[in-house]
């Protein structure tokens, strides 16, 4: 069974290709978001079971909407992701209510599916 | 009796006995020799001894019905044959007219049921005593119906059967010792050939020429007989076992062909030569045929190893696509992002924009790569693969597919077909529900992919069926298409895995 996922992301290019990526590699891409508002709109209206979720959002930064997708009644897992290294966020990441942490480097199909196993 | 007639008369009788001298002498397994030289005896006692003068009869029939062996074992031939003989020991069978048409007619009727009913050599050798009956027959017919209407036709028949005895006589005998029917047979033969070199075609011809529909033909290969289909064969024991004997064709001393036929059929050694001729030049077609066999087995292979070497390189590209140029475009990206992490300004906004640029250009590639081969094709194998192509498709899609592994271009093949009639559907076909089955029947893979659209496709449009099926036939297998209008597109393809399954 393919996971569903909302990606969210203010880089439209990225948003694109991220969706054709995990597409092809068998995941079941919900919808899009550009920020944290109507991220958390359209998680309460998809019912993704992932959130693959930019921490450098306009706005609301993607820790926030972390912790208020959180709140949510049968909450999704969510997975950060950033241009930036690991080190950029330090205690944040550790603290926050995510299932993991992928670099926008390194993001795939695989890796994300290793972070849900 | 004139004198002229004496002289004719003796002429004839003469003519029989020195053919018939002659014939034993040369053709010494015939009996038509004896019996031509009887019925010259007979014909000559008859003119001593006036009891006998009907007695060559017996043995004439007798060489007529049974030419070109001299033997029969036919009932009506011997039934004719006894009744001649009996009618020229009895004169007073012998000129009832009523007896001698009756049996001239029998004699007729009989030579022209063994002409009509032989084929091949057989037939050409009946022709001439064929002929030779009714020449016989005419004067002797046509004297007893003289007698019956009382007409004058004794001097005219005796003649004319004098001269039809004498030419008989030498017809056989240089029919049978010509070889003549025997040469045509061979001709025959080489027409036939020339027809069909296919092996049961070779056989039929040489069964027709040497009159033997129950010869067979075993060939040499890899120092065993076999059939015409390439199973082994026991040729009988010996040289001559039963009724049917072996005759071995060599080519250059080696043989390559065995006949196993009826001792009669071979008999003379001119067909026998012409027919081991006839074989060799068969067999060198068969062989060619062979060896068109083994090319195009030859480009079958090589198709397979195309096929096998696309994918490899389709592998290699994927994998040097992902440690190469995508691995170069990741290390600029995280490098980037540290210089824009450590400077907060706008320039590092910038850099920002660019590092997400540059990592939506290294996920494409991914994309691209993946498409080029799917990688859970290579390490996961089906099942996996087609359960990531499903998860794409526009519409959904039940899969049915064994975890076990297969060899890999099996696996390739099965997967692109899958992936060419998902795209079809999403393309064409307005289906709402697809369905996948993989399963292996005996020594065959077989993929069936049906949808519930609207049908109609045309596997002659477009190249990608035809790419399919390309991929499919030079794996050894088949690929079809049912596309009823109205009723659904079913693509099914059948793959042998049987011999280097892994």
């Amino acid at each position: 069974m393919a996971w569903t996922v909302l990606i969210v992301d203010d880089h439209a290019g990225f948003r694109a290709s991220a969706r054709a990526l995990l597409e092809a590699e068998g995941f079941d891409v919900l919808g899009e978001a550009a920020d944290g508002e109507s991220a958390i709109e359209q998680a309460r209206r998809l019912r993704p079971q992932v959130v693959l979720l930019d921490i450098q959002l306009p706005g609301m930064d993607g820790f926030e909407v972390a912790d208020r997708l959180a709140a949510q009644p049968a909450a999704p897992e969510v997975v950060l992701i950033s241009s930036r290294g690991r080190g950029a966020f330090r205690s944040r990441l550790d603290g926050a209510p995510a299932r993991g942490f992928i670099t926008k480097a390194e993001f795939s199909g695989e890796h994300l599916s290793s972070v849900l196993a | 009796m004139t004198l002229a007639d004496g002289v004719g008369d003796v002429a004839a009788g003469m003519a029989l006995l020195a053919s018939g001298v002659v014939t034993w002498a040369r053709a010494r397994r015939s009996r038509t020799g004896p019996l031509l030289a009887l019925a010259g005896v007979a014909w000559l006692a008859g003119d001593v001894a006036s009891p006998l003068v009907y007695a060559h009869r017996g043995p004439l029939v007798h060489a007529l019905l049974t030419y070109p062996t001299g033997r029969t074992r036919s009932v009506p031939i011997v039934a004719v044959i006894v009744v001649a003989y009996v009618d020229g020991l009895v004169p007073t069978v012998a000129r009832s007219p009523w007896v001698t048409i009756a049996l001239m007619a029998a004699v007729v009727g009989v030579a022209a049921w063994r002409w009509a009913t032989a084929r091949g050599l057989e037939r050409r050798a009946r022709t001439v005593p064929f002929a030779c009956a009714a020449v016989v027959a005419a004067p002797l017919t046509f004297e007893a119906i003289g007698r019956l209407t009382g007409s004058e036709t004794d001097v005219v028949a005796t003649w004319t059967y004098v001269v039809a005895i004498a030419v008989t006589a030498g017809a056989l005998a240089v029919d049978l010792l010509s070889g003549r029917s025997v040469r045509a047979a061979a001709t025959g033969l080489v027409v036939d050939l020339a027809g069909g070199q296919e092996p049961r075609a070779l056989r039929d011809a040489l069964a027709r020429t040497v009159g033997d529909p129950a010869l067979e033909v075993a060939y040499r290969v890899n120092q065993e007989w076999v059939d015409e289909a390439g199973q082994p064969v026991q040729l009988p024991a010996s040289e001559e076992s039963g009724e049917r004997v072996v005759t071995v064709v060599e080519d250059g001393g080696t043989p390559v062909a065995a006949l196993v036929h009826d001792p009669a059929a071979l008999r003379d050694k001119t067909l026998a030569r012409s027919v081991a001729a006839a074989v060799r030049l068969a067999l060198a077609n068969v062989r060619l045929e062979t060896e068109v066999a083994a090319r195009v087995r030859e480009v079958a292979d090589s198709r397979r190893r195309l096929v096998e070497a696309g994918d490899e390189q389709r592998r290699r590209l994927r994998e040097q696509l992902r440690c190469g140029a995508e691995q170069a475009l990741a290390d600029v990206s995280r490098e980037l992002a540290a210089i824009a992490a450590c400077h907060e300004s706008e320039t590092a906004a910038a850099v920002v924009e660019l590092v997400d640029e540059l990592n939506a250009a290294r996920i494409d590639l991914a994309r691209f790569a993946q498409g080029v081969h799917p990688k859970a094709l290579t390490e996961h194998g089906l099942s996996e693969a087609i359960g990531e192509l499903a998860g794409q498709a526009a519409v959904p899609v039940a899969v049915d597919v064994p975890s076990r592994r297969y060899p890999a271009p099996q696996e390739a093949a099965v997967f692109f077909v899958c992936s060419e009639a998902l795209a079809n559907v999403a393309k064409y076909a307005e289906a709402s529900g697809v369905s996948i089955d993989v399963a292996e029947a005996g020594p065959r893979l077989v993929v069936r992919v049906a949808d519930d659209g609207r049908g109609g496709a045309d596997p002659a449009r477009g190249s990608g069926l035809r790419g399919l099926a390309d991929r499919v036939e030079a794996l050894g297998g088949r690929l079809s298409v049912r596309s009823p209008l109205g009723a659904g597109t079913r693509l099914e393809a059948e793959l042998p895995i049987g011999l280097d399954a892994s």
